[in-house]
């Protein structure tokens, strides 16, 4: 096991920004980190690339609990390496960015040569090695910083929103890439996302945030919900201030004008044409936006009031032949809902 | 208006002539101002890093002690240099009072908080990216600190300058703490102020364009190495 977390905590004052009971990463995967804004991602990535402190709880690497001393943390770090989301570059050449780790390990320059070149080969930045670091692009600046990373040939890489800040062409370049390296080198990577695409073509397991603890589902179809009225049985639920669902009130559990995050299980929610639609309660209409194939199912984006992700069993999906841009009614049961 | 035309050239006559009053004069000037910048440096660079990356109680109030002693007075800082230097002082019994020494080490008060402040002000200023970067690429703190103090080395630079600018124009520590001897502990600016005094005005102008000119040249330099040159 790469790296196993017990009864991990990280706060601030009073405020607890991450709380892991138990966490395994395993070694020569690809982990995609979800969540929203201030789930928590940047503080675990930090703290799996020992930068940061957790304030409790025990963190293991390779088996090993990871010492406190800093000499022995100085040994780790050479072994796992952060790319920031907006990473800086050094105010020297690109070549002398990439030469930083290796110079630091002491690597006779024939050697720390032989591998910037191919570090920078490999992100394609190659013909960039005089040029100023600080005269980059964003996506330029990203592969560069992917290549004083890889070049160091570390056993971890950990990326913090990589595609974040670039264009699509480089989006492209750099999940590539990080990919390549994942299946060549076998190093495994853990990498934080918004971009639910990403973690479909590139993740081999997906980690969810939210508000620092683990949560069961990967963060699509959480939405912010208002309660309108409660009645005995039933109450009424805005989400994100669009689609009422009518549900039971011992479900739901708050009051009148609190805010809840409520969670849509994308495999419980129904789907059918528009024309041969539901009319029960809790119905509303859409439009499929994309298709895709995850992991045996098919998973459709459709535009409704809110983007809800729907997943279907192939067979389901065959069944009722829907196409991107066809009119569909969603129906959302009660076994759909859970209050996050 | 004569006059000051007539004092602006005998001025650049003494400069071009290369006076040797003037020489005399411009080299301890530049002798004591320079040992004072480089010891003074050599304090407020690692102290200023220290305040700027250490956490530790009490340190706004110091830095506030920092910022309030950069507008301490030089006559101020040649009464207390008096009082401890003389003959009865705690440090009378060294018998420095009225050598270049002296004026050194009133320099260096003038100066050691402004290029402290000036440090942490330039510390401070570098992205907290940089130290995480260097530490996860391998670097130990001290490999860490280098980088950081290579990021800020303009501003560190500007440090340097303005302190040596500082104490190369000032005259109450040189006059109060040095003497004002000839060939000895005379530098630009309390020859300027005795110059004026006998209304003898070539010299006094001479020197005053030797120092604007050196402070053109520092600035220039400045820039030059921050690469601003040709831009």
């Amino acid at each position: 096991m790469l790296y196993q977390l017990n009864h991990l905590q990280k706060t601030y004052g009073n405020r607890t920004v991450l709380d892991i009971p138990f966490l395994t990463i395993g070694s020569g995967k690809i982990y995609a980190l979800q969540g929203p804004n201030g789930a928590g991602k940047s503080t675990l990535l930090h703290i799996l690339a020992f930068l940061q402190r957790p304030s409790s709880g025990a963190i293991q690497y390779n088996n090993r609990p990871v010492p406190a001393a800093e000499a022995q943390l100085n040994r780790l770090r050479r072994q796992v390496v952060l790319v920031d989301q907006n990473p800086i570059m050094f105010s020297t050449t690109v070549y002398k960015n990439v030469e930083f780790g290796l110079k630091i390990r002491a690597v006779p320059r024939q050697q720390r040569r032989a591998r910037i070149e191919q570090a920078l080969a490999l992100v394609g930045m190659e013909q960039f090695a005089t040029a100023s670091a600080f005269k980059l692009s964003g996506g330029e600046t990203q592969r560069v910083a992917l290549a004083r990373a890889l070049v160091l040939d570390p056993k971890v890489l950990l990326c913090d929103e990589p595609t974040a800040s670039i264009d699509t062409e480089n989006q492209t370049a750099v999940i590539e890439i990080l990919r390549r390296i994942n299946a060549e080198n076998n190093i495994s990577i853990v990498f934080t996302t918004h971009d639910r695409r990403q973690t479909d073509v590139l993740a081999h397991q997906t980690l969810s945030l939210n508000q620092g603890r683990l949560t069961g589902n990967t963060n699509e179809n959480v939405f912010l919900a208002r309660i309108e009225t409660t009645g005995e049985t039933v109450s009424r639920c805005i989400l994100a201030d669009r689609i009422s669902l009518s549900l039971p009130t011992a479900l739901i559990a708050a009051q009148v004008g609190s805010r809840i995050q409520v969670h849509l299980d994308p495999c419980a929610i129904l789907i059918a044409a528009r024309t041969a639609g539901f009319t029960a309660n809790n119905t509303f209409d859409g439009r499929i936006t994309r298709i895709s194939a995850e992991n045996g199912r098919v998973r459709l984006q459709v535009a409704a009031a809110v983007d809800i992700c729907v997943r279907l069993s192939m067979s389901e999906y065959r069944r009722q032949k829907l196409m991107v841009g066809e009119e569909v009614r969603l129906h959302v049961g009660e076994d759909a809902v859970t209050v996050v | 208006m004569e006059f000051l035309i007539d004092g602006i050239y005998s001025a650049f006559l003494l400069v071009l002539a290369l006076d040797q009053e003037l020489v005399r004069v411009v080299v301890v000037s530049l002798k004591v101002s320079a040992s004072s910048t480089v010891i003074a440096g050599m304090l407020g660079i690692p102290f200023g890093f220290w305040v700027a990356t250490a956490e530790f109680h009490g340190r706004r109030f110091l830095i506030t002690c920092l910022n309030t002693l950069m507008a301490l007075p030089t006559v101020v800082i040649g009464l207390l240099g008096y009082a401890l230097l003389s003959r009865r002082g705690l440090l009378g019994a060294f018998d420095l009072l009225y050598s270049q020494p002296a004026i050194i080490l009133g320099q260096i008060i003038l100066i050691l908080p402004l290029v402290t402040s000036l440090m942490i002000a330039a510390i401070s200023r570098i992205d907290e990216r940089y130290r995480r970067t260097a530490l996860t690429l391998g670097a130990n703190r001290r490999q860490s600190a280098l980088v950081i103090f290579k990021e800020a080395r303009f501003g560190i630079l500007a440090a340097i300058i303005a302190a040596y600018g500082r104490v190369v124009s000032e005259v109450g520590i040189s006059m109060m703490l040095g003497g004002n001897i000839r060939g000895f502990t005379r530098t630009m600016t309390t020859a300027m102020a005795l110059e004026y005094d006998k209304g003898l005005f070539a010299l006094a102008m001479a020197l005053g364009l030797v120092l604007v000119g050196l402070s053109f040249g520092m600035n220039l330099l400045f820039h030059f190495f921050q690469g601003k040159i040709g831009r």
